[in-house]
């Protein structure tokens, strides 16, 4: 079996503040006896060409998409800023990016986007710039479009898009969220597989297993779609979370 | 504190609006930071020992610096304290041990950075420069056929999987890194393809040889009844010699090569 990456609990910390957990305690003030050695601290050499490959490539991808703030559209792959940590030092949160389907009533419906392919079933769109409409590589939080994993979700006058999917894709996203055949391909949690799909090639992973170690995931991604959906409400029946940003009136 | 902190944490504080070049800064000192103060997981035995450091580190940056710095003038965490750098990759190295017990599996390679630009070129199938295997095997392989047959497969791939394989996977150690073919032939979702292929294995690498015939190289290689199997591998490289040598025919046919000299 591929170890997939990054571990479910690296994943888990990543979106700790979106779920209201509280793995991600904040480190400690620095005290005399514990300070770093900074007497070092010089960068041997500045030349980007040192960089690794797969560092560079990261860094590239993301510096060509910079999200442009704008009225969302159908389609859009629109990122959310994690909800602020307060002046301590937590460990970083991941944004969450979600794709664009329709406009209903005054909420903005759509699908969560994961950016761990390891993890990708059948049902999950792998983003490649061929599904992009500036044909570029995605950014690396872009993995990949959860078809299964809808969101419901009220958005301010501007939001943050990073891509846009193109219509067909869109179009594929939308057939495999209709899809509830699994595809005969055989399991094989950390593969993808090119399929078929609208007389368009496309990437997804495989189907599940039963005890499939991409489960985890599956509930952590299904457990975030549900957080920023709205509403929201905690157990004792407080709204939790309602907008992002300031809510159209 | 020190300058030097000062300016780690400036960028840090800044890393949803860095250029290039400021990112390139920021992974040098961040990777510096963990050198200076090491974390003792760092070179357990399990994560693939001291080889694997630097692949750790990548995947540290790019999952827990990069990543989360998506959305501009929205970082949750804006300040960095001396000490956080270390705890975080700390967690990070923590969590690799608990799903390396949880699944119980080889230890990473070390020389896996998702790709195969510090690898030899059979890299996971052996060392290309080892002493010559037995080849009894070969008495079994129809090497005109398996040649023919390697013909037909690239003349019917697209310009990217020749480039990948003449300029790459065959060209041994002055191939080019896949990160420079792509920016020089413009090849989108480079690195996917890479995969697709066969010649970046999925972080983590390839566990089994039977894995790697979803890749177009395995199903060529199965298509023409080579087994998957450890057993069989002078007949894989055999099969990989005569693919490269149509690679580098092919390569020249379509005058790639010189399409990456022009600017």
């Amino acid at each position: 079996m591929i170890l997939l990456q990054p571990p479910i609990e690296t994943i888990e910390r990543a979106y700790a503040a979106w779920l209201g957990k509280s793995t991600v305690e904040p480190v400690e003030a620095d005290s005399d006896s514990e300070l770093l050695n900074v007497a070092e601290l010089k960068a041997a050499g500045f030349d980007t060409e040192t960089l690794p490959d797969f560092v560079s490539d990261a860094i590239d991808r993301q510096l060509q998409a910079r999200p442009i703030l704008r009225a969302p559209q159908v389609g859009d792959l629109i990122v959310l800023a994690p909800p602020h940590g307060g002046d301590e030092c937590i460990e970083p949160q991941q944004p969450v990016a979600i794709v664009l389907d329709a406009p209903e009533d005054r909420c903005w419906t759509g699908w969560l986007v994961g950016s761990h392919i390891d993890y990708a079933g059948d049902r999950d769109l792998v983003v490649d710039a061929t599904l992009l409409e500036k044909g570029i590589d995605p950014v690396p939080l872009a993995g990949m479009v959860m078809s299964w994993n809808r969101v419901a979700l009220r958005l301010p006058a501007e939001v943050h898009v990073m891509h846009r999917l193109t219509p067909q894709a869109l179009e594929a996203v939308r057939t495999l969220a209709r899809q509830t055949q699994p595809p005969e391909t055989a399991p094989a949690p950390g593969r993808m597989c090119t399929r078929e799909l609208n007389d368009q090639v496309i990437v997804t992973g495989t189907p599940y297993l039963r005890d499939d170690p991409r489960t985890s995931y599956l509930r952590l991604t299904r457990e975030l779609a549900r957080r920023i959906s709205v509403p929201e409400y905690d157990d004792q029946g407080a709204q939790w979370r309602l907008d992002h940003g300031d809510p159209e009136p | 504190m020190t300058g030097d902190f000062q300016e780690l944490a400036d960028l840090w504080a800044r890393r949803t609006r860095l250029s290039r070049e400021e990112w390139a800064r920021l992974y040098l000192l961040v990777n510096h930071v963990l050198t200076v103060n090491p974390v003792s997981q760092e070179r357990a035995p399990a994560l693939g020992g001291p080889a694997a450091v630097d692949h750790l580190r990548q995947s540290f940056f790019v999952d827990k610096v990069l990543l989360p710095a998506t959305v501009p003038d929205a970082d949750p965490n804006p300040n960095l304290t001396l000490r956080a750098l270390p705890v975080f990759y700390r967690r990070y190295l923590l969590d690799q041990l608990r799903a390396n017990q949880r699944h119980k599996t080889e230890p990473l390679p070390a020389d896996d950075d998702g790709r195969m630009t510090e690898h030899n070129r059979f890299g996971w199938l052996g060392e290309i420069d080892s002493d010559c295997e037995c080849l009894d095997d070969l008495n079994e392989v129809d090497s005109c056929a398996l040649q023919d047959s390697a013909r037909r497969f690239l003349l019917g791939e697209q310009d990217w999987v020749v480039i990948y394989l003449a300029l790459h996977f065959c060209h041994g150690r002055e191939r080019l890194p896949l990160s420079r073919i792509q920016r020089q032939y413009r090849i989108a979702s480079y690195h996917y393809k890479a995969r697709e292929l066969g010649i970046a294995p999925p972080r983590g690498g390839y566990t089994s040889l039977s894995q790697f015939a979803d890749t177009l190289i395995g199903r060529w290689l199965t298509g023409n009844d080579i087994a998957l199997e450890e057993n069989n591998l002078s007949v894989i490289r055999h099969a990989f010699d005569l693919l490269c040598m149509e690679a580098f025919s092919e390569c020249d046919r379509r005058e790639l090569s010189e399409q990456a000299a022009e600017p």
